[in-house]
Order: C-alpha cells, then structure tokens, then sequence
C-alpha cells in the first residue's frame, strides 16, 4: 500500500484511513483523531486523541491502528494516547462532515461561537434548537431532543419539518483553557 | 511525605472519587424516569469510568509496583480506598441524584480546572478535557434541578430533600492535609480549601435563582473517606463492583 511513498507518510495515509468503529464510512483521519505520527529510533509513533476520555472505542481505534500500520509494511509501531489539548469538533476535516451527514448523523457545527458548556446549553433543554442540519431532509429547523445519545460524543435531534428523528455529533468548540 | 507517594495519594484519591460516582450512577440503568435520561445517566457514569481509568491508571505508573487500572479497582478492599463519602451515599430519588450529579459536576468543574498548566503533568494532560466534560454534567444537572425546584409541591419538595441529603457532605472535599500540603508546597496543586468558594459559588449560580441556599458549608476537621473510613453503604457497593473479577480471578473472555 504506497509502496512509493517515504515512511511516516505512509504511516499516517495508513492510520488515517482507519474507520471509526461506531461510525459508517467515516475515518479517524476524518475525525482529527490522529494528532501525530512520527519516528523515534526504528519505532513508528501514531498519536491519537480520544473524542472524549471514557470513548469506549478507543482500544478498537488502537488496535485497527496497529493492524493497519502492520498490513502497511511497518515493523514496529506504537500508538499514544493524548488527551491534551482535548479534541475539538473543529478537528472534523470537510470530508469527515459530509460523511458524517451522508451517515445520518449530523455533523458538528463549524467554528463554535462559544464552549459548548457555557454558551449553548443554557436554555431549558427541551425547549432548546440547535442549528444542526437534518440529514434527511436537509433543514436547520431542528431541535435537540436529549443531550446524550448512543455515544459520548452524540446527541440526539428531531426535525421540526420532516418529523425525522436522527444523531448529531456534538460540537465541542477547541479548549481555550 | 516523598512527593511521589503524595502524587500517588492524590491520584488515588480523585481516581476513586469517580469510580465509586460511576458505580452509583450505573445503579439507576433501566430504572430513570424516562429513556433519555436513563442514557443520559449512563452516559455521565461512563465519563466518570474513563475518568477513573485515567487517573488510577497514572496512580498505578506513579507508584511504581506495577499495578493496573483493573488491579486497583477490583483488587482493594473497603480500608484501601480513599473516595470522599460523597461519592458513596446511596442515590436516593431521582431528586437526590440530581442534586448530587450537580454538586459533584460544580467540584470536578473547579477542580480540573485547577489542574490546567500544573508542573504535576498527569493532571496537566488531563484537565481541560475533564473541565469540559464536568461543565455538560453540570448543565444537564442545571436543567433538570430548574424543572424540579420550580415543578409541583413534590419535585421541589424532593429536590430540596435531596440537597439536604447531599450537601453535608461536600465539606469533606475542602479539607487540606499532608498530602495536598506536600503537592501544593511543590506548586503542584491548588490546596483543596482555597477550591472552596469557587465551587460554591458555581453551585450557587444555579441554585441561587431557584431560591435554594448552599451555605453555609462547614469545612469538617475529618476526612473520613479520604482515610478508607467508609459507610455501611459502601461495602455491599463494592462488593457489587468487584464481584466478577473475585468470582473468576484472573478470568478473561
């Protein structure tokens, strides 16, 4: 695979194509997980920063991580953990948003205007829309019907024009702590 | 005290803390008001599960006799952990529950924030993540404590049922001793005492407009949980926790 390509290229083309085990069709390259990849002494260093600490797919992501650095052609590999800085969903690439809504799950708002859990969430929550776009149909009519979804890292949403209900990835704006 | 030892008392401890707060919260699956909020529950207890095995994780590797997340949760006994009682009180209602989520997400919120920049480098790598994480807690909480205390005659009447329940013991976590001394000497971290009016003023931020009153909140001269001197609700708790890993020692699937 990119036989041509130098080393650590090749290593994070490999790491970057891995796909999110909880995900359709969207790769942690997509995500932004992938903060790193680098050499120290013949060992390739991948790091990899967790959408939310307790993600419980983290292992799975490292693992496929390892497999694919393997099926690469790279002999020794490792995969760190970084939580800091914390991910932020303005890591998500364009091609990671149009996966995600071609997935059924809306993508993150772009650029934040503020910390989510500051500016967003004060309203009653019920009460409360959000401008994430329904993949189905497409409006920004939409409202968040649970702050917590199938995964840290969704919420849940329904539609106000096609009545649809349907996962949005959260927006967690980049930390500025 | 060797810094290390107090690194690994400290990491210990706040490991514990979310454990145990996870543990509680797992208690309520299947059984909350509605569907979302019993994934909602589920979903804080599991930030509070990787929350503990970040920290007891690095609690392992600080003290250096090779334990693991898994040895230190499952292989100790009542005496050996270090939680404040805070974390162990039964759930109560879904009132108290909230009351506590609320509570325990205004202390993680001050806390790791505290934790941001610290020469201490595990709670460095950890704390804007936790912040966040503890802030949505906290607004989840918000939401719900809004509801009930200003609901019918029985939600508020629960809700501040609850607070009763739960904020005697909050003082606990404001109590400095050889331990935060020794890491706070090193400019490692905050002394938990000066924490104290910033998470109280948090707490206050929501529960001021209900009409709800946090003060005043003594500050106890003992540490009961902090010592491994638990409740009587914490054993069958535990017990709960560990049962598999003692039931199958060293079993793996």
């Amino acid at each position: 695979v990119n036989a041509g390509l130098p080393l650590l290229e090749r290593a994070r083309a490999a790491a970057e194509a891995v796909e999110d085990p909880e995900l359709v069709d969207v790769t942690i390259g997509d995500l932004g997980l992938v903060r790193d990849v680098r050499q120290e002494g013949s060992t390739v260093i991948v790091e990899l920063t967790p959408t939310y600490t307790a993600c419980p797919a983290f292992e799975v992501i490292r693992d496929d991580v390892l497999e694919a650095l393997n099926v690469a052609g790279i002999e020794y590999a490792a995969v760190v953990r970084r939580l800091s800085p914390p991910w932020s969903s303005d890591w998500v690439t364009e091609r990671g948003r149009a996966a995600l809504q071609a997935s059924g799950v809306a993508a993150p708002r772009e650029r934040a205007s503020g910390p989510i859990g500051v500016q967003i969430l004060r309203a009653p929550v019920y009460a409360r829309s959000e401008s994430a776009e329904c993949p189905v149909c497409g409006s920004d009519r939409t409202e968040v019907t649970s702050w917590y979804g199938s995964s840290a890292c969704k919420s849940l949403c329904h539609c106000l024009v096609c009545d649809e209900t349907f996962e949005s990835f959260k927006t967690v704006e980049e930390s500025r702590l | 005290m060797p810094l290390d030892a107090a690194a690994t008392t400290y990491l210990l401890r706040h490991g514990d803390d979310n454990l145990i707060e996870s543990q509680r919260l797992c208690e309520w699956v299947a059984r909350a008001p509605r569907i979302e909020d019993d994934v909602a529950l589920l979903n804080i207890a599991l930030d509070h599960l990787g929350h503990a095995r970040e920290l007891l994780t690095a609690a392992g590797n600080r003290e250096g006799h090779g334990r693991s997340e898994d040895d230190l949760a499952y292989g100790r006994n009542e005496l050996e952990f270090s939680n404040a009682i805070l974390f162990e009180i039964p759930n109560g209602d879904f009132g108290q529950t909230i009351a506590r989520i609320l509570t325990v997400a205004a202390w993680h919120s001050t806390l790791y924030r505290s934790w941001v920049g610290s020469d201490f480098v595990e709670l460095a790598e950890f704390g804007p993540r936790g912040v966040r994480e503890a802030d949505y807690h906290f607004e989840y909480a918000r939401t719900w404590a809004e509801r009930l205390a200003l609901g019918t005659d029985e939600s508020a009447g629960r809700f501040r049922a609850g607070l009763d329940s739960v904020l005697p013991h909050v003082g606990e976590l404001f109590v400095d001793d050889t331990v935060t001394d020794r890491l706070g000497a090193e400019g490692w971290v905050t002394s938990p005492s000066t924490l104290k009016d910033e998470c109280i003023e948090l707490l206050t931020s929501c529960l001021g407009p209900l009409g709800l009153s946090v003060e005043p909140v003594a500050t106890p001269v003992q540490t009961p949980g902090r010592l491994g001197h638990h409740t009587e609700a914490f054993s069958p708790m535990l017990a709960e926790l560990q049962y598999v890993r003692r039931a199958f020692p060293g079993g793996s699937w």
